[in-house]
């Protein structure tokens, strides 16, 4: 078997995916593995045995479009390389960068046997997601969303492979470590730099006598690290910064007891070297994802990375170098395999994650904890309730052009949702993933399943249906009218937003178990209430809810 | 490439366009899949893109 491995993205998501490509090696011992990796980042790969590697060479297929504007000549380079590769007529092909690039360069090399996961096309061009942990990560793994799975074993998962311990080693020898501490004050993106000046506090806190502190990083990094070893003024500071190459640096980090730095290329190495790790990480990183993997590894966060004061850092790496108890906020690494352990640390996004997991894993979902939330879900259920009617009448020849347009809304106000109650955005990323996900065929099979999704959807959001007997029901939605009338009245209804959308549910709510109110329609009722609201006439409103609503309810 | 965006952009809405006309006539056929990887190749290079991240947009 010959497997094809993509990982079109940087140095950082290289040495992320040596634990997936080491399992494919592990759990298929007479396949051959091959790597396709930019060709500026081709250095990450020195030192993984057994892979064959291929080098995506971008500045040789574009140079001819940045020299004479010839797309032409591009073109034939592009097809020339693809032509190459497709030749080794790969039987499996994994694709663990996710860009639009990387999808169609999947495409262009699979064939009609190759077995496929991660980004690739489906026939009609568009994008396909066939594996479902691609899917996840399209859906829940970008930074300022919830995922806490790491990187690795998304990865793995995308590999079809089950990692092991083993997995993570660059080395299968772990020697002796030295004294010496290895600090990377460079950072991958500007916004995760930590400031030069906090540094220097730090490390001139937490350097002992008879230890080694090397800085290391990039040659554009040799300014900020001599300022910073110019600051410390210690002689036992070596910078070393711009004069070692990653495999250099990886041998070393595997002598070195404790590596310091932010998120970046450093850290994975480390991960891969077994040397703990104490990362400094704010909300430009997820750390869940993309944190060190290594035992005994803490990180340490705030919100924004200048918040973290020196003291943490140089009191952390004590505690660590000494092997003593987390010393302050942190989350620690028990293993590589082993999820985050939080250390008197709090994140306030902990329904939406809980959210995520039972969405993925199945376990229970997590108990409603907000007004905010309760409304959120219940428009969902309603909107998959009115798809699903919608859906029903698609292939109608009349009906159906009158629901294509609502299920066009329906599209719209799903997307609105999130932004009302960015609690719930798991839930509608993991809906609009999957019907995405939905590939081009016959009319009644993208019907069926499009019904199918919007089912799931309103069964999920169902769990938080609140619904008391009508009677009270109507009770509250008296209460809750009373409540926002003297807003609407001065049209200030966003002042009442919560308790007016909450009135809204209870209104649609009631109508489900009768279809009378009073004396009058419970579908006219709703049906002029819409109608006022659309027009924004808010005095229409107040009136249809004072001398109609309220005593039908009474 | 840095010192070409110039270039880059006229030859990304040349690409647009031909792919655009191939896959109205032809469908998405091998000339469309090396235009539409072309194409991502240089917004690449002219967003800096994240590689990761890009992938929002795409469908």
């Amino acid at each position: 078997m010959r497997i094809l491995v993509l990982q079109l993205a940087r140095f950082g998501d290289i040495y992320q995916s040596w634990p997936a490509i080491k399992a494919l090696r592990r759990l298929n011992p007479e396949a051959e593995v091959h790597v396709l990796v930019r060709h500026r980042f081709r250095e990450a790969l020195v030192g993984l045995e057994g892979v064959r590697v291929h080098t995506w060479a971008t500045a040789e297929i574009l140079e001819p479009i940045c020299r004479d504007g010839d797309e032409r000549s591009a073109l034939e380079c592009l097809d020339k390389k693809l032509a190459d590769l497709r030749d080794l007529n790969f039987d499996k092909i994994v694709n663990l960068s996710f860009s639009p690039m990387s999808s169609y360069v999947t495409d262009a090399l699979a064939q009609e046997h190759s077995q496929v996961s991660g980004y690739t096309r489906f026939a009609d061009g568009y994008l396909n997601i066939p594996d479902d942990a691609s899917a996840y990560f399209y859906a829940q793994g970008e930074i300022g969303k919830h995922n806490r799975f790491h990187i690795t074993q998304i990865f793995g998962l995308v590999a079809g492979c089950d990692l092991a311990p083993c997995d993570f080693r660059a080395f299968e020898d772990i020697k002796p470590r030295a004294s010496r501490v290895i600090v990377h004050l460079g950072a991958s993106q500007d916004i995760r730099l930590y400031p030069a000046e906090l540094w220097v506090e730090a490390i001139k806190a937490a350097i002992g006598e008879d230890e080694e502190w090397w800085l290391i990083g990039s040659g554009d990094e040799r300014g900020l690290a001599d300022t910073v070893q110019a600051q410390v003024a210690r002689p036992n500071l070596k910078n070393l910064v711009g004069e070692m190459k990653l495999p250099e640096l990886m041998r070393a980090m595997a002598d070195a007891k404790l590596f310091i730095g932010c998120d970046s290329a450093p850290a994975q190495i480390a991960s891969l070297t077994q040397t703990p790790v104490l990362q400094i990480s704010s909300q430009t990183a997820n750390f869940w994802c993309t944190g060190p993997t290594s035992a005994g590894s803490r990180v340490i966060y705030a919100t924004e990375l200048a918040n973290i004061r020196p003291a943490q850092i140089s009191l952390e790496a004590r505690a660590m170098m000494n092997g003593e108890a987390p010393a302050g906020p942190c989350a620690e690494r028990k293993g590589a395999l082993a999820p985050y352990e939080l250390h008197h640390l709090e994140f306030d996004d902990d329904f939406s994650w809980r959210l995520v997991e039972a969405i993925y894993t199945q376990t229970d979902y997590p108990e409603a904890e907000c007004e905010a939330d309760w409304l959120a879900f219940q428009r969902l259920f309603e909107l998959a309730e009115l798809a699903l009617q919608q859906l029903a009448v698609f292939a109608h020849p009349e009906k159906g052009r009158t629901s294509a347009l609502i299920l066009q809304g329906i599209d719209e106000m799903l997307k609105e949702i999130p932004k009302l109650n960015p609690r719930i955005e798991p839930l509608v990323e993991w809906f609009e993933t999957e019907r995405l996900r939905i590939p081009p065929g016959q009319a009644e099979d993208t019907l069926a399943r499009t019904q199918k999704l919007f089912g799931d959807l309103q069964t999920v959001s169902s769990l938080y249906r609140r619904f008391e007997e009508p009677a009270k029901e109507g009770a509250r939605a008296i209460d809750l009218a009373r409540r926002c009338l003297p807003a609407i009245r001065e049209f200030r209804i966003a002042s009442v937003q919560d308790d007016f959308q909450s009135l809204l549910s209870a209104l649609h709510e009631l109508s489900r178990h009768s279809t009378k109110v009073g004396e009058n329609e419970w579908s006219k009722m709703l049906g002029g209430l819409n109608e006022a609201l659309g027009r924004r006439d808010m005095i229409e409103v107040a009136d249809q809810l004072e001398y109609i609503l309220i005593p039908a309810l009474s | 490439m840095n010192e070409s965006p110039d270039k880059l952009k006229a030859a990304l809405e040349r690409l647009e366009t031909s792919a655009q006309k191939i896959i109205q006539t032809r469908g998405y056929s091998k000339d469309a899949k090396s235009l539409k990887l072309l194409e991502e190749m240089i917004k690449e290079q002219l967003t800096n893109a994240n590689t990761r991240s890009a992938a929002r947009s795409i469908r």
